[in-house]
């Protein structure tokens, strides 16, 4: 299964997920969702994705001057994106516990 | 979103990073700004990522065309695709289509082994597209271009010459003017489909002229046992030789021989050149047979070019095949002299004309 596909759709929980954990910036995001196991994900997508969690008031965003290069665009979670967070949470425990019952009532039925 | 403007030298972060704000023009400078801010310290990083060591620092390599990049960070904050509502030029819009359809591809799960099959296959591109631009330049030049190979020294080293440029192109790393070659490619491609029909065309032509020999315009004659008659030998019913005769075919044209004009091995095995008689009216008459003539090395060409004999000699009657031929027996229930078993049929009084 292509799970670029599945991604597309858990992208915005798993973005919510690793900022709420710590502030992050663009590539700092990128990486820390790729340690966690999402090789796939692209970096672009990512900072598509927190821009748009950050238009629609999910996120905060500031600006961190670097001496050495140029700045970086820090992302931090607040009041709303915590309870989009917690919600999403629990639509996505729901559906993966729904997803996991059909798949090993179907496994059983193959056995 | 694809752009005709010259295309900069990507190859380092501040330059793959304004090819990106570029190909997001259209949302606007505020909106592309917001969009990308941070891009190039999020590229440096990347880079600088042990993980993405082995790309060798190519930004291409690594992030994909900056159009790409930019269409996927575009989609990714729902901002929709330039080709859809936002203001493009029709090459815009036909680049983010085609964009769309690839991406559409690459879902497919027979994607990866087409792929490679196509990268695999590239140098014979090259090598192709190398002869297409040869034989479109031999035809533009009009010396040729109808063959599948150039038979001439020049232009065999002037296709070898552009296969070696075309295969150099194809591996060069170098990503400037990366458009323009993709420009050359397509104007190739529909080359290929113009040339190899052209091709094929002219070489099946060519085998057909070749096949139907040296007949091929139809020539006048009279043909016994599949070899051309140079003379014809006339007998009467009983088997008298007649000379003199005129002969037509049943159309009423006068009947004409391989010997009309040139030199032909007669009967006595000894070359003969012929010579037309000439009509009441001075007409030239090349169906009156026997045909005169005279041994070949009788006959001079004069001050004008013109065949003439040399003196001292004079047209006389070729040599018979034989001096009498069998008679014939009376037609059963007719009056019409049959035909003689002579090489023509043409035993009957000629119409006069």
């Amino acid at each position: 299964m292509d799970t670029t596909q599945l991604l597309k759709g858990v992208l915005d929980l798993a973005v919510l997920a690793v900022v709420a954990d710590e502030d992050g910036y663009g590539y700092d995001v990128v990486r820390r969702l790729r340690a966690a196991g999402l090789e796939e994900v692209g970096d672009a997508s990512v900072y598509g994705t927190l821009r748009r969690l950050y238009s629609s008031g999910a996120l905060t965003s500031y600006v961190v001057p670097s001496d050495e290069g140029p700045h970086r665009k820090y992302y931090g979670i607040n009041a709303q994106g915590r309870s989009t967070l917690e919600a999403q949470r629990k639509d996505w425990h729901e559906f993966a516990g729904v997803m996991s019952g059909l798949l090993n009532d179907k496994a059983e039925v193959v056995r | 979103m694809s752009t005709l403007e010259s295309t900069p030298d990507v190859l380092d972060v501040t330059g793959y990073a304004a090819a990106v704000r570029r190909s997001l023009a259209d949302l606007g400078r505020e909106q592309a700004d917001d969009l990308t801010d941070g891009l190039e310290a999020d590229l440096a990083d990347a880079l600088a990522d042990a993980d993405h060591a082995r790309h060798g620092g190519d930004l291409v390599a690594q992030f994909g065309s900056p159009d790409d990049y930019a269409a996927e960070l575009r989609a990714a904050a729902g901002l929709g695709s330039a080709a859809g509502a936002h203001a493009g030029g029709p090459w815009r819009r036909l680049g983010g289509l085609l964009r769309e359809q690839r991406a559409g591809l690459r879902t497919q799960p027979w994607w990866p082994g087409v792929a490679r099959l196509g990268t695999a296959a590239r140098p014979l591109w090259w090598v192709v597209r190398g002869w297409v631009a040869f034989m479109l330049l031999d035809r533009w030049f009009g010396a040729g271009g109808s063959q599948w190979f150039p038979s001439g020294g020049t232009g065999r080293l002037a296709l070898v010459a552009l296969m070696i440029a075309s295969i150099w192109l194809g591996q060069s790393r170098v990503r400037r003017g990366r458009r323009l070659v993709l420009a050359l490619n397509v104007a190739l491609a529909l080359g290929l489909l113009v040339v190899a029909p052209a091709v094929s065309r002219d070489q099946a032509w060519q085998a057909d002229a070749a096949s139907s020999g040296v007949a091929a315009p139809a020539q006048d004659g009279v043909v016994v046992d599949g070899i051309q008659a140079g003379n014809l030998f006339v007998y009467d019913a009983q088997g008298n030789p007649l000379h003199d005769v005129q002969v037509f075919d049943d159309r009423g044209r006068p009947v004409r021989t391989s010997g009309d004009g040139s030199t032909v091995d007669s009967q006595s095995g000894e070359p003969w050149t012929y010579a037309p008689r000439t009509a009441a009216d001075g007409r030239t008459m090349w169906n009156v047979y026997p045909l005169l003539g005279a041994p070949a090395p009788w006959w001079e060409y004069d001050g004008e070019g013109q065949l003439s004999l040399t003196p001292g000699h004079s047209l006389q009657v070729a040599p018979l095949p034989f001096e009498k031929a069998p008679a014939v027996a009376p037609a059963e229930g007719g009056p019409a002299p049959a035909p003689t078993p002579a090489p023509t049929p043409a035993a009957s009084p000629a119409p006069t004309r």
